[in-house]
């Protein structure tokens, strides 16, 4: 046994886990892809976000229940299982549920067995066991000492504050004046792209020039950073601006703490969150986000040499992830299902790596136990020959989508918002609908920058920032 | 199919019902039932965007006046009936509500409470702390002094009670007509002529005020003042979690209540004497408050301990219709026919719409007299004859 | 073994078909077809999902997507636990509602 490893419990099991990662990752690296299963359909899920936002990794670790294990750093000794595999209606009619879901229409628990009364009421019988994911934690002992005792955890007020540490919002914090604090759930400062652009930088030795989007990305990273060093504004690392609210201010999570903390002004620079998109099977195991990519192999250190991992996509996240994962010995397979990146395709097909273009996502689907496959068909509208449909296996998928601009807190806050499916969703303006900034309630002015405006980095037809080779 | 208008309002209707709410629907199901033709429920956002999409779903017995006690036990009667009669699931589940008390001093009150309750033969029992256990394992009861349980009370969805019967309605010829507003109401010679909206007017002889925290100005708009205030209480849902909790738990002494929804939530809420209240529409707060999130975490964790590490998934203001004696108002009013107001129930309209409904609609189309509704007029402000409850909890 | 369904909201299991089936019914606003699809309603806050809905709705409506309003403020945007919260100071009523 390696000295440097740490068990944990998994349904019986004992797994050998790096101790600096987390969870997710551990079960990923011990070949256990299947966190949980959906609540309907008990549909199988793997890990998707990777910072904690959404369903997929749900388990019960050392009996609590609905812990975010993609978050959860690895501690030896833990117990974590899979929960409820027949959430809300048991494993029969979840199959019966998939499998005829023409015969049930949505609904139908409204509409089937409502009479007599008591067949309604042997309806509802029947069914409140099956109700509720997870099981509530075995008993506590009763708390030692009154809640009220607790120390005080309100950081005060600061003039501006910053929500997302990524490039805009540095440039943002080093131009307000006043005492200003940026909050990033990061530990340092760049945003949810940094860590991946500093490695590609570091790794390829200084080879990013043939990739102008990374390249760009990479120097504006690079100037944000020296900008804001320069400036005064303070950096607070490991904070999540979890909500908002009025007249309170922000609450903010750091580990298991919740902060409290008021401003006169707030620059929201939350950036954007992965999309996967709406295709048949877009729930499938195995298949991420980019920022859920750097997340997973940065910050948890996945290992992913000697991986196959299929790339789909466009823009700097799919040129990102492609280096990323060629630097770090995966398997390529990659679909650029944009058009416009010739520099970057033939630098790629340079590097000999598998590369298709003219094709679309059409499906994706789990593959055994540990796989993915992606289907894959020409596009409509592609020019030469007809291609025929395509399917391509991986350990892997990582769906490169334009992202979707961040709404959640600023909304909460009250600020409007207005749908603009072209830039990427909802996105908050002024009372007046005025774009990227406006007054809250209350008279606190806000402001929206970078890809919370829906601004996406690195498009193929826009003009890039003047890219300088020493 | 739930039926809803965008389109112009018709020209004239028997009668206008304002609120698409559980007052305003159960009042145009049970009136379309009574043979009343071309009804128009106007609403001015969608179906249960008020009061009662806001709610936590309870309905009890549990009263401390004969009259309470009596309209609870009648409406509960319509709930155990409700999913059959208008053929749509509305989740009414019978897991009781379980009402404890930390002050000593309550529990003569109780006691009392349980003998009437009794004796209207709603099956209400006094517990001692010990005993609440059998109920709710793992309830702190280190503080509490006694409860009571009463085994008939329970919970419902609100949405499903009113898309129920917004269907029952479509089939009866109900209009519904959603993201229409009453902009004006024509009176002429002492009666309603007309009511306006920004989908056009409307000729009717009858208009029934349903309108909840809004129903104080649209009574003032032909003239009549109610003298209700409207407050802004907070609720808020759970993670879901597999079923662990039957009963509604509230306490009479800190104004917490909770509950486990069919869907695995515990829904709950917490009463606040520092919430705001207003009477203008235009005044409405209903933006969410951290000092609620914790109060209501303080007192759960405090009475469930078990609760600690569940998490807190959305919380939510709504208004409450309060009046004087929190008590509904139901009736007309003199010297102005055709205009009814169902309102001000303060906080209870969920468990006793059905019930009040009902009533109305006979009373709105036969003309007779209906004690209840007699004793739940607005004059009984102007006599002084108000009979407050004991046990107004969140 | 089943057709691959296109989830619209992957914490409640929504998918498309049933969105668009609860439009049908009558269910025409984003406040009702959450409720009753349960779209948004799950762990992740609606951040997988509101958008979507509601651009699938501008859609089926034949709207203009800022015709679509989100549905209404619910905060926290990430769940937290009551023993989180209960541990937190608030301020004291007077200074929060003069």
């Amino acid at each position: 046994m390696d000295k440097d490893l740490v068990q944990i419990r998994f349904e019986g099991k004992t797994l050998d886990c790096r101790p600096d990662t987390t969870v997710a990752v551990a079960l990923w690296e011990n070949g256990v892809r299947v966190l949980s299963h959906s609540p309907k359909y008990g549909s199988p899920r793997g890990v998707t976000c990777a910072r904690g936002q959404c369903t997929a990794c749900l388990m019960r670790v050392d009996g609590v229940p609905n812990v975010r294990v993609c978050e959860l750093p690895v501690r030896g000794g833990m117990e974590v299982a899979r929960q409820d595999t027949g959430a809300f209606y048991g494993p029969a009619m979840q199959k019966s549920l998939s499998l005829g879901s023409a015969l049930f229409p949505v609904g139908f628990y409204y509409k089937w067995f409502t009479k007599p009364a008591w067949v309604s009421r042997y309806f509802l019988k029947t069914i409140r066991p099956l109700t509720g994911v997870g099981r509530l934690p075995a008993a506590r002992a009763l708390p030692s000492a009154p809640a009220t005792e607790a120390a005080t955890r309100d950081l005060g007020s600061v003039e501006t504050v910053v929500i997302g540490g990524g490039p805009s919002g540095l440039e943002a914090a080093a131009r307000a004046g006043g005492r200003v604090l940026v909050l990033d759930e990061n530990t340092l400062p760049g945003g949810q792209r940094a860590a991946a652009l500093q490695a590609v930088a570091q790794e390829t030795r200084g080879g990013l020039g043939r990739f102008p989007v990374l390249a760009a990305a990479h120097e504006r990273l690079d100037r944000a950073l020296a900008d804001f060093a320069a400036g005064g504004a303070e950096f607070r690392p490991g904070s999540r601006v979890i909500a908002g609210y009025h007249p309170d201010g922000l609450l903010l999570r750091e580990g298991g703490d919740l902060l409290t903390l008021r401003f006169g002004s707030v620059v929201w620079a939350a950036g954007a969150l992965d999309v996967l998109g709406l295709f048949p099977g877009n729930d499938a195991p195995g298949m991420i986000g980019p920022r859920a990519l750097y997340r997973m192999v940065l910050r948890d250190g996945l290992d992913l040499g000697g991986r196959r991992v299929i790339v789909i996509g466009g823009g700097l996240d799919f040129w990102l992830s492609a280096t990323l994962l060629a630097c770090r010995g995966a398997h390529l397979s990659l679909v650029v299902t944009e058009t416009g990146w010739q520099t970057e395709v033939s630098a790629a097909v340079d590097h000999k790596w598998p590369l298709h273009t003219g094709l679309v996502l059409a499906g994706m689907s789990a593959v055994g136990g540990t796989s993915i496959q992606a289907t894959l068909a020409p596009r409509r509208s592609s020019p030469g020959p007809k291609l025929s449909e395509l399917r391509m296996e991986g350990d892997l998928a990582v769906i490169c989508n334009p992202g979707k601009p961040a709404y959640d807190v600023l909304y909460q806050l009250g600020s409007e918002l207005v749908l603009q499916p072209e830039r990427g969703g909802y996105l908050p303006a002024g009372a007046d609908g005025s774009d990227l900034g406006g007054i809250l309630p209350g008279g606190r002015p806000f402001r929206v920058v970078g890809e919370a405006a829906g601004i996406r980095p690195g498009s193929p037809d826009s003009s890039l920032p003047e890219v300088r080779h020493p | 199919m739930i039926p809803l208008n965008r389109d112009p309002v018709p020209a004239t209707a028997d009668a206008v019902v304002v609120g698409a709410g559980i007052n305003g629907l159960t009042t145009a199901y049970e009136l379309a039932r009574l043979g009343v033709r071309d009804i128009v429920v106007i609403e001015k956002s969608y179906i249960g965007s008020g009061s009662t999409g806001r709610c936590g779903g309870g309905i009890r017995q549990q009263w401390t006046t004969e009259e309470n006690i009596r309209l609870a036990q009648e409406s509960v009667g319509m709930y155990e009936n409700m999913s059959a009669e208008l053929g749509y699931q509305v989740f009414f589940r019978q897991g009781g509500y379980l009402m404890i008390t930390e002050n000593e001093a309550d529990l003569p009150a109780m006691r009392r409470a349980v003998e009437l309750q009794n004796r209207c033969n709603v099956p209400t029992s006094f517990l001692e702390p010990s005993e609440c256990l059998k109920i709710v394992p793992d309830l702190n009861i280190s503080r509490l002094k006694g409860a009571t349980f009463c085994p008939k009370d329970g919970t419902a969805y609100p949405f499903a009670v009113v898309w129920g019967y917004a269907r029952a309605c479509h089939r009866l010829g109900v209009k519904i007509s959603i993201r229409t507003a009453v902009t004006g109401i024509t009176v002429a010679d002492g009666r309603i002529a007309r009511v306006d909206t920004d989908r056009g007017s409307i000729a009717t002889p009858i208009l029934v005020n349903c309108a909840g925290p809004w129903s104080r100005s649209l009574a003032a708009s032909v003239g009549v003042n109610l003298p209700n205030r409207q407050e802004r209480h907070e609720i808020m849902v759970s993670e879901s979690l597999k079923p662990f909790l039957d009963p509604m738990v509230i306490s009479i002494t800190n104004g917490i209540y909770f509950s486990q929804s069919m869907r695995g939530e515990i829904v709950g809420g917490i009463g606040d004497p520092a919430e705001p209240h207003w009477t203008e529409p235009g005044q409405f707060d209903t933006r969410s408050q951290l000092r609620f999130a914790v109060r209501f975490a303080r007192a759960l964790t405090d009475l469930y301990p078990r609760a600690g590490d569940v998490r807190m998934m959305r919380q939510w203001a709504g208004m409450y219709d309060v009046t004087p004696d929190h008590r509904p108002i139901l009736g007309g009013v003199p010297g102005l026919d055709g205009y009814y107001h169902i309102c001000g129930f303060s906080g209870h309209g969920f468990m006793l719409g059905p019930m009040t409904g009902r009533r109305m609609a006979k009373h709105i189309t036969t003309g007779a007299e209906d004690p209840i509704i007699a004793s739940l007029s607005l004059d009984r402000f102007d006599k002084g004859d108000i009979q407050p409850d004991a046990f107004v909890v969140g | 073994m089943s057709k691959p369904k296109v989830y619209l909201c992957r914490c409640e299991d929504v998918t498309v078909h049933e969105f668009r089936e609860a439009y049908r019914e009558g269910f025409t606003e984003i406040e009702s077809l959450k409720r009753y699809t349960g779209v948004g309603t799950g762990f992740c806050q609606g951040k997988g999902c509101l958008s979507e809905s509601a651009g699938l709705l501008a859609e089926l409506r034949g709207c203009p997507p800022q015709d679509i309003r989100p549905t209404t403020i619910r905060p926290p945007a990430e769940p937290m636990t009551f023993a989180q919260l209960a541990a937190l100071d608030v301020p004291a009523a007077e200074e929060d509602h003069p």
